[in-house]
Formats: structure tokens, C-alpha cells, sequence
């Protein structure tokens, strides 16, 4: 799951430098968004995830 | 009529383009740094270490939009989200282990371990974009083609950011697969 968010940063680098700036800033924002999904599931209670 | 040839010219706009640029290299040299310990100190990043990983190449990726298609606001509160989550993530793991006992991730360096060196870059770069945005002549529409080092510096973060976005897949691929990554990795699948 970690290695589709980098991904996504690829994805929205590619976009941006193929000169579609708001598609890779879109792109971007999604990748933020699923990176701080990611964050909260690593915040559990569960000291075992939390690392 | 012949028409005048415009010649790059050294404005604002131009100068915080190249700011923007060694901005976005500072974070990628951070994630560099970051391999280094990784491959040389054969020390597999944690999934906090990874997430401030994202973060950083984030924050690279709204600074190098800047050097790319010129100083936006949009831009700039792409990459202050993106250093607002990479400071979380790090603090995050800063609180893991600030009470006395409770042992450390990997080894320290300059003093301090990686994700305290990365709290303090998020907050740098955090101050470093409020003090850039007191120009407001950068947002102006341009006048002249940018410098030839602008163009160059665009090159060379856009490159920085790809090599660092892909490679960062495929050995987080390797580390943790396609699912949840381990919270004390050893060794690669």
C-alpha cells in the first residue's frame, strides 16, 4: 500500500512535467489525502502498527 | 516592422523560481540522505520513516511546480500541506519515543535521529515559504523569458523528484510489499 502512494508522486510528476499542471496537482492532492490515511492507520492503538 | 527579440532578464519572478529549486533539492537531498542509510547503514525505513519520506517529496513537488510553471499560490499551499503532514508524521514519531526508556529508530546523526532532523526541515521550510510569499511582484505575469539557470533548474528538480518518486516504489515494494508495511523491518521480501 506505502509503495502506491509513491506512485502517485511519480504520477503527479510525470503529469506535471508533460505540462499537465492542475491534472498533476489533482493527482497530488489525492496522494497527499491517501498519505494521511495511511498516517492515521500507523497512529493506532496498537503499539505493534504504531512504528 | 521588425519585432523586438525579448532577452531572459533576471526579475522576481525569476530569482524565487531559483529559491524555489534549491528549496525542492534541499528536501530531495534530505530523501537521498535518507537511501544512504538505508543501503549504506543497512537500516530498512520504518513506516513513519516512509510516511515523512512522502512528505518531503511533497513539499519538493510544490517547490519544483514553482521552478516549473512559475510562483502560484496554489503551488505554495500544495507544498505547505505537504510539509503540515510531513511535520505530523514526524512528530508523530518523535512522541513514540520522548519518554526516557523507550529506545530509538535506527541511529542518530549530527546528534540527533532522522525524524527529528525531519520536524526541523518541515518547520524551515514551513517559515522559509512564509518569507518568500512577502514578494508579491513574483505572481506577476512575466515580461521575458526566464534565465537559461532557471530552465536548468527545472530539469534537474523535475529529474530529482521522478528518480526519487520511482525508486522509492520499487524498494518500497520490495520492503513491505502490497500490504500493510512491518513496524520493525529487517530484511526485504
Amino acid at each position: 500500500m506505502m509503495a502506491l502512494l509513491f506512485l502517485g508522486w511519480f504520477a503527479a510528476f510525470v503529469l506535471a512535467w508533460t505540462g499537465r499542471r492542475i491534472g498533476s496537482v489533482i493527482v497530488a492532492l489525492v496522494s497527499l489525502l491517501l498519505c494521511m490515511a495511511m498516517l492515521r492507520y500507523h497512529m493506532s492503538e496498537d503499539i505493534g502498527i504504531s512504528l | 516592422m521588425s519585432e523586438i527579440a525579448v532577452k531572459p532578464a533576471w526579475t522576481t519572478r525569476s530569482v524565487v523560481q531559483i529559491f524555489n529549486g534549491l528549496g525542492a533539492l534541499t528536501v530531495f537531498g534530505v530523501v537521498f540522505g535518507a537511501y544512504g542509510f538505508q543501503f549504506v547503514l543497512l537500516e530498512p525505513p520504518c513506516p513513519l520513516c516512509l510516511l515523512i519520506r512522502l512528505g518531503m517529496i511533497g513539499v519538493g513537488f510544490g517547490l519544483a511546480l514553482n521552478v516549473l510553471f512559475g510562483p502560484r499560490a496554489l503551488h505554495y499551499g500544495l507544498a505547505l500541506l505537504a510539509a503540515m503532514f510531513g511535520a505530523l508524521a514526524s512528530l508523530r514519531q518523535v512522541m513514540l519515543h520522548i519518554v526516557p526508556g523507550t529506545g530509538s529508530y535506527g541511529d542518530p546523526a549530527f546528534g540527533m535521529h532522522l525524524y527529528t532532523w525531519a520536524f526541523i526541515v518541515f518547520v524551515t521550510i514551513t517559515l522559509a515559504i512564509a518569507v518568500v510569499l512577502f514578494f508579491q511582484d513574483q505572481f506577476d505575469e512575466p515580461t521575458a523569458p526566464p534565465p537559461a539557470a532557471v530552465r536548468w533548474m527545472a530539469i534537474v528538480v523535475m529529474a530529482a523528484g521522478l528518480f526519487l518518486a520511482g525508486a522509492n516504489t520499487i524498494t518500497t515494494l520490495l520492503e513491505c510489499g502490497v500490504g500493510a508495511c512491518p513496524d520493525n523491518p529487517t530484511t526485504y521480501l
